[in-house]
């Protein structure tokens, strides 16, 4: 439950700082784009099918100093773009990803297959193809920078 | 709790709520986030569960970040670097961060980065 109180407190449901309201329900306020929005439909097929992104050519060093790859292609990030799209040329996912996580690290280019937008939009969530601005599913676009909150159970 | 969403947007940042387990600790799923975050009062960031990440579910769950806690971090689209972390949870220990320490780390980023300042 700590971590539910940290949320409201954080985000000013419980905090003297924003005057906000925890419970209140106002408009999105990320508009949804022309190229985000997919229905429910296609995106649990895209589950149920196991699809997954192009991870399997980005190389993954361990900090025991050892080095794994995920998937069955060896390829290195610096030898194979992992974005081959027409209007990915020249970006790639940037290399020297490492598990576990950790700060000063570049995060593994992890996918889900769903994700829903709390503005009702659901989408395959691909981080390898948010450095790039040729997601098909999500416009990243007008962000500079991604906050993950990571949530235990409560 | 949308106010302060809508904070972190004008700064250029997006969020993504990782859910690690459900309330009756089942499954992190998309479904379960959509429900916790939606009670929260949430209406801003992309839901997401921690067991549906592919190709290595519960990858957020089993972080070294992750010890009886949640926790943020910042990760600049550019580099995909995690660049800040904190921890937040009831027991003794975590950071527990407000919305305006976060957002002052944002514009810290945003200044290391080069990345004009945002209101």
């Amino acid at each position: 439950m700590g971590w539910v109180l940290w949320l409201l407190a954080a985000c000013g449901g419980a905090s003297d700082e924003g005057g906000g309201d925890a419970t209140s329900s106002t408009s999105p306020t990320a508009a949804p784009t022309d190229t985000a929005v997919a229905s429910r439909d296609t995106v649990d097929s895209g589950r149920a099918t196991g699809t997954t992104a192009d991870t399997s050519q980005v190389t993954l060093t361990a900090h025991t100093g050892a080095t794994a790859t995920t998937g069955s292609t060896a390829a290195t990030a610096d030898s194979a773009p992992l974005l081959t799209g027409d209007t990915a040329v020249g970006c790639r996912y940037p290399a020297g990803a490492v598990e576990p996580m950790a700060e000063g690290e570049v995060l593994t280019p992890h996918t889900w297959p769903v994700a829903t937008h709390m503005d009702g939009r659901f989408a395959s969530l691909e981080l390898g193809k948010v450095p790039c601005n040729d997601d098909d599913d999500i416009d990243w676009s007008p962000f500079d920078i991604l906050l993950f909150v990571s949530i235990p159970a409560w | 709790m949308a106010n302060r969403e809508a904070e972190f947007l004008a700064k250029g940042v997006e969020i993504i709520w990782v859910l690690e387990q459900s309330p009756t600790f089942s499954g992190g799923t998309m479904d379960n986030c959509l429900d916790v975050m939606g009670t929260l009062g949430a209406t801003a960031g992309w839901c997401v569960g921690d067991d549906e990440i592919q190709p290595q579910p519960n990858v957020f769950d089993d972080s070294p970040f992750s010890v009886n806690r949640g926790f943020d971090m910042l990760v600049p689209r550019s580099t995909m670097t995690i660049e800040w972390t904190s921890s937040h949870g009831s027991p003794a220990g975590n950071d527990n961060p407000s919305a305006s320490e976060m957002l002052d780390a944002v514009d810290a980023l945003r200044a290391e980065l080069g990345l004009p300042a945002l209101p």
